[in-house]
């Protein structure tokens, strides 16, 4: 026992060696870093709702073009507009990377976020972006009915999500209704459908047996292990899984160009009110909306590009990006989240 | 107690109690900035469902992980399984995953969830924090009892039920309370098997954008645990003093299974198969398939994980460290309790320092937040490692102090008198017989508090320093994104990371 305490004491004493004299330098960097930024501006630091592993090497392109140091900070989307909401004023943070406009729009709401360059704005048709100008759409993702190849007939597949509560689909569909996807998706068929007929909808499908999920990832993962057949998810989490198990993965993705459940939703970009480095902040979002990246985005995360120059991804059977037009849905006027979500609990869809 | 001690250990004592309840303090804080929006979640009628499905989660899984681990600890520590003690550190490693993995993998490969789900994989995941202290316990009973019941005619059940029993239910109480804690509190788990229980409403309120919704259904959660707190403070003043009389000679009778031998070793393998094979099997196969359709090789995903390997085993032992000491002063206080009056009241007031433990670790987060932003002007800490492990200290004090005060109690003050009469200070008392008592429970303690460091998300995402990305990190980051074959070294690394450490608890519990 001795020598088992006696041993971790000694590997206790060489990992706390190190990290406590970075923990001291992490201080007095931060101070530095504090006195630095008022001075000269410091680092332009990012808040990131998308992963790391899918944006980290857009961070480092972006340094090495620039020149601009940049700080990023890695949380889901949720988290990070909820820890902005609670620093208010005094967050460190410069820019607010998004995965979905909801968590912008939050944090927009409450007056964090500055207007944008109108000519970063102008790139983007305007109902990807929001109405005050205060964040903007950086790429695409579109709504689709994953569905196994298997179990599915590709000829047979609905075209739009209200056919999902027939019969024949019982106990066969899986959704995420906690996840911001859905929920904007929610909102957006309460604009288009009105609330009566979404929660109608909302009420067929708990009794037609809808099974939940946390998110896009295990939708997919539980069609492909056959437990269901069909997911209401977002169009891009397929390629991950083809990339790693192969092109003849058991799934497909499904589009629904002219429903409300096939809509286009965005990654989207926001700067803080209280940056010090609006210029660098600009820089960021500039390059976020320029060719390449719209390109990048395209090649890979097998986003859509949203800036009206650049191609769509190979190989998609795309919506265009004037779909949302077609259904007159504007992503900065779906800021309505509350009441999709008081509509979620009274139809006990949410707890 | 010399007069300096008693009130250096009180001040000691309060401080840490201070910062362990602040996350109530935040809560509070959240609630009267919007009394509205917390009372308008709060006063909806399925927060009663929520808190009754809650509750009878949390009721379950305590007893059936107890139920487990006394029949798991029973089979290694008093008879003849095959095996015998060399079964603890393969059973003690489920602590070593993360529960959303392990929920995954049940689901995946298993097809549970729901309610059944959840119960099945919280029991697999914490039936570890009460097997390894009832090895302990049971090899250190008190035979004599157990052979006057077989003299008396009783069969090995009812001998076992009016004998041993008692003898453990100390051990059974603290880690219950431990692992009904952590069933109210966890969100990883319950959120892969769709469990509509207050972590997840708390969550969905966040998703919301609504934190004095959300708060106030965490105040729901916190009552619920200081219930719990108080309960087992009752339970303990009404019953009197413990089992101080300690087994000093090693259990001698080992019960013969004879037929039993088999199904005994299946219970044992079949346990270790689904609660660690089970989800580090879904991990391994992520990284084979995942290498099978790529260019990548083992050593090019492998070479990502080492430096958040670092980092986590830095956080984790610091933290380990941090919370044996914060646990000592208390241990202490509740040990002088046992012999004094007003000892229940102290017990009650140790209880509190538990709270950590059953608030969801979003809940601490964010109380750390607000916190270091207020004090940013005076101490500068904000997203510094400090604040960081200060927020694990409060979630792991907890964990370290069970252990301590259960070694604690076995330390009868006749010992320490006894040093005392011979002419020993009252310091080199503590140092020569006090410490070498109650150390094996503090180390014990510490390493509870490692592996649940190794695993934390919430907090780490919530309030680490920027770029300190950690294995738990890492692997959340790489999931989202559908990213399994750089994610399953992440998992691998944890169960790595965290076995060395499950060895040094086996060893301090086997003491």
């Amino acid at each position: 026992m001795l020598f088992r305490i006696i041993a971790l004491a000694i590997i206790a004493a060489c990992a706390a060696v190190p990290a406590l004299l970075s923990t001291s330098a992490t201080g007095a960097d931060q101070a530095g870093k504090t006195a630095e930024r008022d001075e000269k501006g410091g680092p332009l630091v990012i808040y990131s709702g998308r992963s790391k592993s899918l944006v980290g090497p857009l961070m480092d392109r972006f340094t090495s073009e620039t020149g601009i140091q940049i700080e990023v900070r890695y949380a889901g989307s949720t988290d990070m507009a909820n820890l902005l909401i609670e620093e208010g004023r005094r967050t460190p943070a410069d820019v607010f990377l998004s995965q979905d406009p909801g968590a912008l729009g939050a944090v927009g709401d409450r007056g964090l976020l500055v207007a944008l360059d109108s000519d970063a704005l102008q790139r983007v048709p305007a109902a990807y972006r929001a109405l005050d100008g205060v964040w903007v759409g950086v790429s695409g993702r579109a709504r689709v009915l994953a569905h196994s190849t298997i179990r599915c007939d590709a000829d047979a597949l609905p075209a739009s999500v209200l056919e999902l509560t027939e019969p024949h689909w019982r106990g066969r569909v899986g959704w995420a209704p906690s996840n911001a996807s859905f929920q904007l998706f929610i909102t957006a068929m309460r604009h288009h459908h009105g609330d009566d007929a979404t929660r109608r909808w909302l009420q067929a499908m708990k009794r037609s047996g809808v099974r939940d999920y946390t998110s896009n990832r295990p939708i997919i993962q539980a069609i492909a292990d056959g437990e269901i057949d069909l997911g209401l998810t977002n169009h891009y989490y397929l390629a991950g899984f083809q990339r790693e198990r192969g092109a003849d993965f058991p799934v497909a993705n499904h589009f629904l160009p002219d429903d409300v459940g096939g809509m286009m939703s965005v990654a989207g970009v926001g700067v803080l009110t209280e940056s010090k480095r609006r210029a660098s902040a600009a820089r960021f979002v500039e390059f976020l909306l320029s060719d390449q990246t719209q390109r990048w985005f395209a090649r890979e995360t097998g986003e859509f590009p949203l800036t009206t120059e650049a191609p769509a991804p190979e190989g998609a059977a795309a919506p265009d990006i004037r779909a949302l037009e077609r259904l007159d849905i504007d992503l900065g006027s779906l800021s309505d989240l509350r009441a999709t979500l008081d509509m979620l609990r009274e139809t006990g869809v949410l707890p | 107690m010399p007069r300096s001690w008693r009130v250096g250990l009180a001040i000691a004592s309060v401080i840490v109690l201070a910062l362990v309840v602040s996350p109530l303090a935040y809560i509070g804080f959240a609630i009267f900035r919007d009394p509205g929006a917390a009372w308008s979640a709060a006063a909806r009628a399925d927060v009663w469902m929520l808190t009754a499905r809650s509750i009878t989660l949390a009721a379950c899984v305590t007893v059936s992980a107890l139920a487990l681990a006394t029949l798991l600890a029973w089979l290694i520590a008093r008879t003849d399984t095959p095996g015998g003690r060399h079964w603890l550190i393969p059973l003690a490693l489920p602590l070593a995953a993360p529960s959303f993995l392990v929920a995954e993998a049940y689901r995946g490969a298993l097809g549970v969830d729901g309610f059944l789900g959840a119960w099945l994989a919280m029991t697999l995941i914490t039936y570890p924090y009460a097997l390894l202290p009832l090895v302990a316990a049971l090899r250190r009973i008190n035979q004599d009892l157990e052979l006057a019941a077989r003299s008396l005619g009783l069969g090995p059940w009812r001998g076992f039920w009016s004998a041993t029993l008692p003898q453990i239910l100390p051990t059974l109480e603290w880690t219950g309370l431990l692992i009904g804690l952590y069933a109210l509190s966890d969100y990883g788990c319950v959120a892969i098997l769709e469990v509509k229980v207050l972590t997840f409403a708390i969550e969905s309120r966040r998703a919301a954008f609504d934190p004095a919704g959300a708060a106030a259904l965490s105040g729901v959660l916190s009552l619920l645990a200081l219930l719990c707190l108080l309960g087992i403070g009752r339970l303990r003043g009404s019953r009197g003093a413990g089992t101080a009389d300690a087994q000093t000679e090693p259990i001698s009778i080992r019960i013969p299974l004879r037929v039993w031998k088999l199904p005994a070793s299946l219970l044992c393998a079949g346990t270790v198969a689904i609660a660690v094979g089970l989800p580090f099997a879904m991990a391994l196969s992520w990284w084979t398939t995942g290498l099978e359709h790529s260019s990548e090789t083992i050593r090019s995903t492998i070479l990502p994980a080492l430096t958040p390997a670092a980092r986590t085993l830095q956080v984790s032992l610091i933290t380990a460290v941090i919370a044996a000491i914060a646990a000592l002063p208390i241990t202490l206080i509740i040990h002088r309790g046992e012999y004094v009056r007003g000892r229940s009241w102290m017990e009650r007031f140790g209880a509190l320092a538990l709270i950590g433990y059953g608030l969801p670790g979003v809940v601490i987060g964010f109380a750390l937040v607000r916190i270091g932003l207020e004090t940013q002007g005076l101490f500068g800490l904000y997203q510094t490692l400090p604040l960081l492990l200060a927020a694990y200290a409060i979630k792991c004090v907890a964990e370290a102090l069970g252990p301590a005060t259960a070694a604690a109690r076995r330390l009868h003050t006749d010992r320490l008198d006894a040093a005392i009469g011979l002419g020993a200070s009252f310091t080199r008392t503590w140092v020569r017989v006090g410490w070498p008592a109650i150390a094996p429970g503090v180390a014990a303690g510490a390493a509870l508090a490692f592996l649940t460091v190794v695993k934390e998300l919430p907090i780490t995402l919530i309030l680490r320093p920027t770029g300190f990305d950690t294995l738990a990190f890492e692997l959340f980051d790489l999931l989202n994104e559908a990213r399994h074959m750089a994610a399953a070294p992440m998992a691998l690394m944890m169960l790595i990371v965290s076995s060395a450490v499950v060895w040094v608890l086996v060893g301090a519990f086997k003491e």
